[in-house]
């Protein structure tokens, strides 16, 4: 959709997405820190515990992501110049466009991500589905109102992910009012910040945290190297990180689904099957990851004509693959 | 099929119903959004 209006936009969502998807993973480590802790608590059937530990979900992700929103929103120009400050003038003004807009979006998407957290840890991850489905068929929608129809380019594409998120994190609420027996949970205990249950939900989300920082860190540095060989490059790079993300579902989703299940078991206090199903899904991850990664080999030539069908790009595209 | 999905993906407390119902959602969910992304980008 973006490759209508130009390279620099492509370039421009691109270069931000890896620092997004940075920070996005963060406070959906938050999201994570939630769903151990519910897990655990609805394993050992302590159902009063579960309506303080969703405060402590849904607050700290809202916690995080608006400080990590402010901080950005701070130091945005700083931050694109030190770390893509060979990219062309016009580049760095559509990614100043994009990520401030996608940080004013950060404290709805927690909401979101809190409440999917929550939902996790109970095990319902149907309707965390579709709460999410929710949100990016909005999103799809808006993009093709925003960006196809009124071609509004990277304006379009904030003004359209803004708005999906914005609708989400109402749809979240209401989810958990409906939702709200199953948590043992009042709306009183949600009109307070309960910073002791933050700090919890915090403290057990540090390892996935950790885990996102490092990989998706590495991404920004090949990013910054990438900057400087041109705004084509960058495009190319956008296009095929996109594509190859397909083998990487299967084994991330096995990772978040085995969350409840280990953090369930563990409440139990039944190791046996904690271990059983942590090699289970193991294996399967790298199975998963082997069938992807030849599935994608294999429709390489279809894929890449059905996405790019530039000579040019699919040059480059070939090259960078 | 039957039988390797509960030798895998069973445990004393829960059955592969149980293991596949929750994984189900999320890789829908994960493939959906890296469809909006690679929408979003093309």
């Amino acid at each position: 959709m973006i490759s209508s209006s130009g390279e620099a936009a492509i370039s421009a969502v691109n270069m931000v997405g890896s620092i997004n998807v940075f920070l996005f993973q963060i406070f959906v480590a938050v999201g994570l820190g939630g769903t151990v802790l519910i897990a655990q608590y609805f394993g050992r059937g302590e159902h009063q515990m579960l309506g303080k530990v969703v405060n402590g979900t849904v607050f700290g992700a809202v916690l995080v992501a608006t400080s990590l929103a402010l901080l950005f929103l701070l130091g945005h120009r700083l931050i694109l110049d030190l770390l893509f400050g060979d990219a062309a003038p016009a580049v760095m003004s559509q990614a100043r466009l994009y990520m401030v807009d996608v940080l004013i979006s950060y404290p709805f998407e927690a909401i979101v991500e809190g409440t999917n957290g929550s939902l996790r840890g109970i095990g319902r991850t149907r309707s965390s589905l579709q709460l999410s489905l929710a949100m990016n068929l909005l999103n799809l929608l808006f993009n093709f109102i925003f960006i196809v129809y009124f071609k509004m380019g990277v304006l379009g594409l904030v003004v359209s992910l803004n708005l999906s998120r914005w609708l989400a994190s109402s749809f979240a609420l209401v989810t958990l009012d409906h939702l709200r027996e199953l948590f043992f949970m009042k709306w009183s205990s949600m009109t307070h910040i309960d910073f002791r249950m933050i700090k919890r939900v915090v403290v057990v989300c540090i390892p996935f945290a950790a885990e996102s920082f490092f990989f998706n860190g590495g991404k920004i540095i090949m990013q910054m190297m990438i900057v400087s060989l041109g705004t084509q490059v960058i495009a190319t790079n956008a296009i095929a990180t996109s594509w190859v993300q397909l083998s990487e579902i299967v084994p991330s989703a096995l990772g978040t689904a085995l969350v409840p299940i280990v953090g369930q078991s563990i409440g139990r206090h039944n190791l046996k099957d904690a271990r059983k199903i942590t090699k289970s899904f193991l294996v399967t991850g790298i199975l998963a990851y082997v069938m992807g990664e030849l599935l994608l080999l294999a429709s390489f030539n279809r894929g890449l004509s059905y996405f790019i069908p530039r000579p040019l790009l699919n040059h480059e595209f070939s090259s960078c693959i | 099929m039957k039988k390797i999905l509960t030798r895998y993906f069973s445990g004393e407390d829960f059955d592969y119903h149980f293991v596949l119902s929750l994984l189900g959602p999320v890789i829908f969910d994960q493939f959906f959004w890296w469809f909006l992304i690679l929408s979003t980008r093309q």
